[in-house]
């Protein structure tokens, strides 16, 4: 049984992984159950992530290796989750904003539901206590609202600002 | 390029889900995508309005009832009035259904777990609830005896007035699950229309709410959904017919699991256990007040002990 491995980026660059890194991903994991060690050698295409994202992806996942693999029933505690994030994550996720929804998305194809997690953490720190024109800024997102809707939405809301 | 706005839905979701409300309401003021993103996200309400924080503080530390909601410490928010010296008990009451109908209003489609922590209902806010047809879980939390204010009626904690109000929810709610009502001046007749139409309701648990008598019980073991209600707390009810004429309609309860009778005073402790040991089996009873020890009633003390 090789441990390295080959990803093929969307962008056509091989990059070699530990097996045991890359099976953070649960899409690979199973990719490398369902093929068997015979095929292992083979390069595995990733067409969804580009070179400078799965570089960054494989980087969380050497950091992360011997984490404890998550609970199947984190339902609840799930439900519980703060948005606490240790502090190498929060380094990590110090990129610009294409890089980190990159990171988001890859992460949510790929299936590594921590980094996925750390991800939507990061974004929704980014929102919390933000005015929504600050949101807007922060995201580049467009008001296509007419400055009476806004009014009136503005009023809707008041009662959570009591 | 990926931008927030292009996320596919289910990782804005789950963004959104570490959210508290204000957040959350801030997002779905940026644009009309995210209006309508942060509207059907928008399922879960513990409102809270109250005139002091302390008085806050204190209605989350009592409220310690088995809650049927998955609901987080995200989902709740308390809304202090602001201070003010000319404010009556009236005033105030006003006030709190004035937040709650802004608060509930926009999302009267999308709720399916609403809370209500209010001194009294108004009709209004009862009338915007009478919208909410997918709701699952309700609780309205009218119940508050530690408040003191100098304004209130005598006795404003011990009883709600009966209301026709109350009307306006029957027959709306085809979904609903869970029901809480505490100092509610619901009748016997209202209630049953309130929770009939949904087959799926399974919990009822209603503090202080004395117009409820054996009559409702009647009505509750004669329909389909009394027979599979799983929860039933019917606590602090000093109603002279609640006592052991309630039995045998608890018989025909057959699903129950859990079924609690406590601060009930014409409700005989003894009684209600052998009830449940012979009869009903319900794994999990509390009873009005005495806790019961089998086969050891009295304490023996041996008189040559020194």
């Amino acid at each position: 049984m090789s441990n390295t491995i080959i990803l093929t980026s969307s962008d056509n660059v091989e990059i070699p992984v530990d097996r045991e890194v890359a099976e953070r991903s649960i899409l690979i994991k199973n990719m490398l159950e369902d093929v068997g060690d015979a095929a292992a050698n083979e390069p595995i295409p990733i067409p969804n992530v580009n070179e400078a994202v799965l570089k960054k992806v494989i980087e969380w996942c050497v950091h992360h290796k011997g984490d404890p693999p998550a609970a199947a029933d984190d339902e609840t505690e799930s439900r519980k989750r703060t948005t606490e994030i240790d502090e190498w994550d929060q380094k990590f996720m110090q990129v610009d904003q294409e890089m980190l929804f990159e990171i988001i998305l890859a992460a949510n194809y790929l299936d590594i539901k921590a980094l996925l997690d750390v991800g939507c953490k990061t974004v929704a720190n980014m929102i919390k206590g933000k005015s929504p024109e600050e949101i807007r800024k922060t995201f580049n997102i467009t008001n296509d609202f007419t400055p009476e809707e806004e009014e009136q939405i503005r009023r809707e809301n008041e009662w959570a600002e009591e | 390029m990926a931008r927030l706005d292009n996320l596919p839905l289910e990782i804005t979701y789950e963004i959104l889900s570490y959210l508290e409300i204000p957040s959350l309401l801030c997002f779905g003021e940026t644009s009309k995508q995210n209006r309508a993103i942060h509207r059907t996200f928008f399922t879960t309400l513990h409102l809270g309005v109250f005139h002091s924080k302390i008085n806050s503080r204190i209605a989350y530390i009592l409220d310690q009832l088995p809650q049927q909601t998955s609901a987080t410490d995200r989902h709740k928010l308390s809304v202090i009035l602001r201070p003010s010296k000319t404010r009556t008990a009236s005033s105030t009451i006003l006030a709190q259904n004035k937040i709650a109908c802004q608060a509930i209003s926009p999302y009267t489609q999308t709720l399916r777990d609403l809370e209500l922590t209010l001194w009294d209902l108004s009709s209004a806010t009862v009338k915007i609830l009478s919208q909410m047809t997918y709701l699952r879980r309700l609780s309205l939390k009218l119940d508050h005896s530690h408040v003191r204010h100098a304004d209130l009626e005598k006795g404003f904690w011990d009883v709600a007035p009966p209301s026709r109000m109350w009307n306006h929810l029957a027959g709306k709610f085809a979904v609903l699950e869970s029901l809480n009502l505490e100092r509610c001046g619901i009748t016997d007749y209202q209630l049953m229309r309130m929770i009939e139409p949904s087959r799926r309701f399974r919990h009822l648990q209603v503090q202080k709410c004395l117009g409820l008598g054996e009559e409702f019980f009647e009505y509750l073991a004669a329909l389909e959904i009394g027979k599979k209600l799983e929860t039933l707390m019917f606590t602090r009810s000093w109603k002279e017919e609640i006592d052991e004429r309630i039995y045998p309609y608890i018989t025909r309860l057959a699903s129950l699991k859990t079924l609690s009778l406590y601060d009930c005073p014409n409700i005989d402790c003894d009684d209600l256990r052998s009830m449940n040991d012979t009869i009903w089996h319900i794994p999990d009873l509390i009873a009005p007040c005495r806790s019961y020890i089998p086969n050891a009633r009295f304490i023996e003390v041996d008189p040559e002990y020194a």
